[in-house]
């Protein structure tokens, strides 16, 4: 067990440090001199040197690389240019905001899609199984931003129920707290700002969960473990809440572990529609601004999580499943 | 097929989708789709009292027809998708090849790379690439694909490694037939009906990308689904079918790229169903 975690960690800094370089590579590969392309074509001589100094592009390669490289493993990512103080911590005091919502997108989606993926699969063909088919071929081809903006409209706009921007003050258990101690309303504050971002994100992940639920379970459904449970007498729930649901949780629980990094990435996109102050929104501006210590700092910030999740779920793995060992 | 009335109406769709885009200029709608009147500003759809069968889908802030705009709008999209799907293929194909034929250290280290593809999110990817380089719609296109090569590569990696064990494979190496020949002979023609699978599932899901690029302004195109969908945001409460249209545009197209990849999915290859 001992042996495979450092092995796995191995692995995982080594995809951070691809990561890196494939950042690197990119910014390097660029025709012409970035320092110019941030200074935009009217910029004067001085300004172009200015940036170079401050972003070290006059250092031979090898030195930038290695202080990219140093950087990643101190924290030091250098200084961001709109903020004027250290890209890491910009990225990091708005990492907060962006796991709430990811969080809240994908606990919603979770049940709901594994609960439409087993009933779709049960009920195969019925006209349940059309309903909810039909729900996640909506759900995999709807553009998040338009989502969004569906929402706004008809949430915001029309019914006027959801504040259509920025999040509320608080974080779920300072909002809880804030409930307790004498401020009912905080938590439903929370709750009113946090849901359309919440619903937008998790949509597209509910709709891939809930196929390939439906796949694994259609599958299990078939094998002879469940043929024996159910000539045994076992009722159909129990075959399936004992039998044909822990089957298939492992290749979902992979996929959806694979998938967090789109998950992610939609973040960028749902938090500029609702201006959600988290990492996605500064990742936009910062792209826009051409800010590189920021896009640099937030990729690698985004490697991270993915990399931790999915260490994560090879553990969840041991816990869920007796027949794999680590190692 | 004939059974299928999910596929028939999806294979239309489509059809009239790539139609649209390629006869666009031909009946002149791109000048339709440039051509502002002020005193049609946030005309309404024609079902609404105010509104003109002339202009059935309404009118944008600009007072352009916002089905033109559509019309004309399917050719950025189409072009980029099938443009980055193409590059995402050979790509995809050629590094899931020689991770799965060679095995070993090199498909530990091309693996290794994939990892690191996937966990940065493709979006963002493509977003730090396009505003490094030019905007611009084949550069755009470019850059999606050598983004989204991953479930290309994943795909036929998997699928070369059961192969590779194939009698006829071993068979084929005892004669003497170099790996090259093995490769092109062999092993792409058995891979090949599961590619095109992925290809057309991929399409629709480039459109989203393409989509999402164009509406932060970043594929350099004033003429595309998403750009407009984002120029309709700022009159939601005034015109909501200026952002509305488009949208629904990009999702009939998406919805029926998906279900004929389904189709295709349970006609030629059963065995993929993910």
């Amino acid at each position: 067990m001992k042996k495979y975690l450092i092995r796995r960690l191995l692995s995982g800094i080594v995809v951070l440090w691809l990561v890196l370089t494939l950042v690197f590579i990119l910014i390097h590969s660029v025709p012409g001199d970035p320092a110019q392309i941030i200074a935009g074509d009217l910029a004067d001589a001085k300004t172009v040197a200015d940036i170079r100094t401050k972003l070290g592009l006059d250092q031979p390669l090898w030195k930038q690389y290695w202080d990219l490289l140093r950087g990643a493993m101190t924290g030091d990512m250098g200084v961001s240019f709109s903020y004027r103080y250290s890209a890491f911590r910009v990225v990091i005091e708005r990492l907060p905001a962006t796991i709430e919502l990811t969080l809240v997108g994908a606990i919603l989606a979770i049940p709901i899609s594994i609960a439409l993926g087993i009933v779709s699969a049960v009920k195969r063909n019925s006209a349940l199984d059309h309903i909810a088919k039909m729900i996640t071929l909506f759900g995999i081809s709807t553009p998040s931003f338009w989502l969004g903006i569906m929402l706004i409209l008809i949430f915001s706009v029309n019914l006027q129920l959801f504040p259509s921007m920025d999040k509320s003050p608080y974080f779920l258990p300072g909002a809880i707290w804030a409930a307790i101690t004498g401020k009912p309303g905080a938590l439903w504050q929370w709750a009113r700002h946090i849901i359309l971002p919440a619903i937008t994100l998790g949509a597209w992940f509910t709709a891939l969960i809930a196929r390939m639920t439906r796949t694994e379970t259609l599958e299990n459904l078939n094998r002879p473990f469940t043929l024996t449970a159910r000539s045994k007498g076992v009722s159909q729930l129990r075959i399936i809440w004992d039998h044909v649901l822990p089957n298939s949780l492992i290749p979902i629980i992979t996929i959806a572990g694979i998938q967090i990094g789109i998950l992610l990435g939609g973040a960028i996109v749902t938090e500029s529609v609702f201006m959600w102050p988290g990492m996605g929104r500064v990742m936009i501006d910062a792209i826009f601004a051409r800010d590189f210590p920021i896009i640099q700092t937030a990729t690698l910030i985004f490697a991270v999580i993915w990399v931790g999740i999915n260490l994560l779920i090879d553990l969840i793995y041991v816990a869920i499943d007796p027949r794999i060992k680590l190692g | 097929m004939r059974k299928n009335l999910m596929a028939q109406v999806a294979v239309v769709c489509v059809l009239i989708v790539v139609f649209m885009a390629l006869m666009a200029p031909v009946f002149g709608f791109d000048k339709r789709a440039d051509e502002g009147d002020l005193e049609l500003r946030k005309l309404p759809p024609f079902w609404d009292e105010k509104g003109n069968l002339k202009y059935p889908l309404g009118c944008d802030a600009q007072g352009r027809d916002i089905l033109s705009r559509i019309i004309y709008g399917a050719r950025t999209s189409f072009f980029i998708a099938l443009v980055a799907v193409s590059i995402a293929t050979s790509v995809g194909m050629t590094i899931g090849l020689i991770a799965g034929y060679y095995g070993g250290k090199i498909d530990d280290l091309i693996m290794r790379v994939v990892d690191a593809v996937i966990s940065i999110p493709g979006l963002l990817l493509t977003l730090v690439a396009v505003t490094l380089w030019t905007p611009g719609v084949l550069n755009v296109a470019i850059f999606i694909g050598l983004t989204h090569w991953v479930w290309q590569a994943r795909t036929a990696r998997s699928k070369i490694l059961s192969l590779r064990e194939e009698p006829f494979i071993v068979a084929a190496r005892v004669s003497g037939a170099g790996d090259l020949r093995i490769i092109f002979r062999h092993i792409i023609p058995n891979i090949l009906t599961t590619i095109v699978v992925v290809m057309t599932t991929q399409i629709g899901y480039m459109i989203i990308v393409e989509s999402s690029l164009s509406f932060f302004g970043m594929t350099g195109s004033t003429i595309s689904w998403g750009w407009d969908i984002s120029q309709g945001r700022d009159y939601l409460s005034t015109a909501w079918w200026i952002t509305s249209m488009p949208g629904i545009a990009i999702l009939i197209t998406v919805i029926s790229f998906n279900i004929l990849g389904d189709w295709l999915r349970d006609a030629l290859d059963p065995h993929l169903r993910v």
